[in-house]
């Protein structure tokens, strides 16, 4: 049977190939799935590309900010002479589909929308060479158009093959991790979020399915069993559904289906938006789901922000679910977008404040960035305030003071927020470890574990706190260039000394820890347990893609 | 709860309007020379890897392939793929190799956030004069910005298509670079490591003007 490559980033098991390879091998096709995470794996993505000789290479654009590294996959496939049929999918290849299409020869169709039905479906009629244009939910080349197929049907989830687990499993003190999703989509429709403009394209008002709880158990058990699986991290764009009672029946009747079959002792990884927070649905999550981490969208504090970035959420919901957090002393994290398009000097004071109010929780912060599809690109179309063009917009903040504390910010920040290094994100990997410890190991577990990690966010959380407020009294007072030029630098030297510093504790922190306990932390000790040849490689090179998976696009 | 399938409608196709682009170059043109660069920078890595066979080199044309409609030599459409599968004997494998077992996964714990879209180019610049007409270009590129800091090449190397670089320096926060033209090349791209402030890599494009005593005329911009 034909063959097929499936390319993307693979830190995590990545899941929307994996599904497409499982629906792919019912069909009676094998697949290769071709990992590229850094610079450094180009050649040998090209390379394994072609050694397979594929009918079909399947390409991943999910990520826009990405997207030129898998689109140069394809020009270097065809450079090389490779004559096989080459399709993109994810999000950012689903909304740019007729400019992508109309930019690059070298790319034949794309799958629009999930495409675990649309992708079977291409490759019989690639291998058979039956017409394309009836099949839905692709877009295509015909001369000078660029044709949209019908939208297509959603796969049925209860139907759908479960992903394709080749691998080993990522571990953490020895533990097995691995993703999964109960759901696809969310019921919330931020204006900035490309998940929630993908999901109205395809199940408008609704955004969102579930998959019946006797099937998510069963697939846990599963991988409980085949792959010793402990820590289920739950990839759902939201795990939660509107209402807090049908949370709670949804939770306790997995928990439920989950000790029905024995499953034995696991931990759970989930996110939430602040309006989900609600103590009984939280109790269930703890005790029963033995949630050890919760991600919540906390997005912004500010009246403003909320109303700019759609939340449907007051600040009010933020400090109750950090309160709640607290009170059950679950560990959590959150994003905050201090900077959009409407943003004001008021309400990143507002948004600074409520990065000092839960200071123990990692976080991190940045600007809303403008995604393929989305609303909030739309109006900044219409306002004309975009730079760039379709590939990564920039845009222009509300007005010359919020524009200059951000260019400020990003110079004295963008190393501790942004890209491999970024100690805002391996923080959260510290505590990750300490959750570990406490939820698997309670005989070796020490208290002081936990409060040294709560510790080193908040001296983190709040030296960055304190360094943007700097930032922002400057421009307030209207300050000149040359104390601009004196004081960013001098903030960006004493954020890069905290960082060394909480750093060193935070690797100090697991080593004694997997002297305690064994195997080996998440948090990075200097030399990664997973590194290839190539990604130490890539690490010494200036344009290292960042490690991470599941950009909060 | 049960998961059936809906009937769904055809919606219209909601797609961002197009803007025009404020960029000196297109989607397609920076793709190309960020596939060069990768190709370059991955080529060096393995060099000094552990010496395992590498790919053969994709050698940079003197000129980029033209866009879209143009190219004489553009890859097969849709349809001729669909109905050409394609032969494993003629399909180019030059390092042919059994599958690469996937690298043992890790996990992230974060939900990060992006690197803002963000350079300034306005405050880069870029100088250039014939060393030697049609053969050695001298390039000096510069930042007004405080925020676009310019990396010094002994420790971030700097690349060129369409040429070779003869020389580079780094002088008063400015890179001073010497390419080596390729014959009958129309078009040098120098890349150029930055930060502004995360890390970048700005494209200094030189088109030479053939019909006016090769002018050349310089843009900048970044993948």
């Amino acid at each position: 049977m034909p063959h097929v490559a499936l390319v993307g980033p693979e830190f995590e098991e990545n899941l929307s190939l994996r599904y497409i390879a499982s629906s792919l091998a019912a069909d009676g096709h094998t697949t290769d799935l071709v990992a590229f995470n850094s610079e450094a794996d180009f050649a040998e993505v090209v390379d394994q590309v072609l050694a397979a000789a594929p009918a079909v290479v399947g390409i991943s654009l999910a990520f826009q900010w990405r997207a030129r590294d898998f689109l140069s996959v394809a020009m270097a496939l065809r450079e090389r002479g490779f004559t096989g049929h080459i399709t993109l999918g994810g999000h950012f290849a689903t909304f740019e589909a007729p400019a992508i299409l109309a930019d690059f020869p070298e790319v034949d169709s794309v799958c629009r929308q999930e495409a675990e039905d649309t992708m079977r479906a291409l490759v019989a009629g690639v291998v058979s060479g039956a017409p394309l244009d009836e099949i839905p939910g692709l877009a295509l080349r015909r001369g000078d158009q660029i044709l949209l197929t019908p939208h297509p049907e959603l796969p049925n989830l209860a139907t759908l093959p479960r992903p394709d687990r080749r691998g080993e499993p990522a571990t953490c003190f020895g533990h097995g991790i691995a993703p999964l999703v109960s759901s696809r989509g969310c019921y919330a429709n931020c204006s900035f979020c490309c998940i929630a403009a993908w999901h109205e394209q395809s199940l408008p008002g609704k955004r969102y399915r579930l998959r019946e709880v006797d099937d998510v158990a069963d697939e846990m058990v599963a991988m409980k069993r085949d792959r010793n699986v402990d820590i289920f991290v739950f990839h759902d764009d939201n795990f939660f559904v509107p209402g807090h009672r049908h949370n709670k029946e949804r939770f306790s009747a997995l928990a439920d289906a989950l000790e029905a079959r024995g499953i034995g002792r696991y931990a759970t990884v989930v996110k939430a938006r602040p309006t989900d927070v609600d103590r009984e649905v939280f109790t269930i999550l703890k005790e029963r789901l033995h949630c050890i981490r919760v991600y919540i969208g906390i997005e912004t504090d500010a009246d403003q922000g909320l109303r700019t970035l759609r939340r449907w959420s007051k600040s009010r919901q933020n400090h109750t679910a950090i309160d709640l957090m607290r009170e059950l002393d679950l560990y959590t994290c959150f994003n905050m977008l201090v900077f959009d398009p409407d943003t004001t000097v008021e309400s990143l004071e507002t948004n600074i404040a409520f990065l000092r109010y839960a200071p123990e929780f990692p976080s991190n912060f940045g600007r809303v960035e403008l995604y393929a599809g989305t609303p909030l690109l739309a109006r900044m179309q219409a306002e004309k305030r975009c730079r760039g063009d379709y590939m990564q917009w920039d845009y222009s903040l509300g007005s010359a003071d919020v524009e200059r504390i951000f260019t400020l910010s990003m110079e004295a920040f963008h190393e501790r927020n942004f890209g491999d290094g970024a100690l805002a994100n391996r923080i959260m990997g510290t505590r990750f470890d300490v959750e570990v410890v406490r939820h698997f190991h309670p005989r070796e577990f020490r208290a002081e574990w936990l409060a040294h990690g709560k510790e080193l966010s908040r001296r983190l959380t709040l030296s960055g706190a304190d360094g943007l407020s700097e930032i922002v009294d400057l421009v307030k007072r209207n300050g000149s260039f040359e104390e601009e030029r004196a004081l960013v630098p001098e903030i960006a030297a004493r954020m890069r000394a905290v960082e060394v510093a909480i750093g060193e504790e935070a690797r100090a922190l697991a080593r004694d820890i997997m002297t305690s306990v064994g195997g080996t932390p998440l948090t990075d000790l200097g030399v990664d347990r997973v590194m290839t040849p190539l990604q130490r490689a890539k690490d010494l090179a200036p344009h290292a893609l960042s490690h991470i998976e599941g950009a909060a696009e | 709860m049960s998961d059936r399938k809906r009937k769904l409608k055809l919606l219209p196709e909601v797609l961002p309007a197009p803007t025009p682009s404020t960029r000196s170059t297109s989607p397609r043109e920076r793709t190309m020379l960020h596939m060069r660069r990768l190709v370059a920078a991955t080529a060096m890595l393995g060099a000094g890897a552990d010496g395992c066979s590498k790919p053969e080199p994709i050698s940079p044309p003197p000129d980029l392939p033209p866009p879209p409609n143009t190219a004489t030599t553009a890859p097969p459409t849709a349809t001729q793929a669909t109905t050409t599968p394609p032969d494993p004997v003629t399909t180019a494998t030059p390092s042919v190799k059994p599958p690469q077992p996937l690298p043992p996964p890790t996990y992230a714990v974060v939900d990060p956030m992006p690197p803002p879209a963000q350079c300034n180019l306005g405050t880069v610049n870029a100088a250039t004069k014939w060393v030697k007409e049609g053969e050695l270009v001298d390039i000096v590129v510069g930042s007004a910005s405080p925020q676009v800091k310019l990396r010094n090449p002994k420790e971030h190397p700097l690349s060129v298509v369409g040429g070779k670089l003869a020389t580079s320096d780094f002088r008063d926060g400015k890179v001073h670079a010497q390419v080596t033209v390729d014959p009958n090349a129309t078009m040098v791209v120098l890349s150029v490591p930055a930060s502004c402030p995360g890390w970048a890599t700005l494209a200094v494009k030189l088109t030479i003007d053939k019909a006016k005593g090769r002018k050349i005329s310089t843009t900048v911009d970044n993948y």
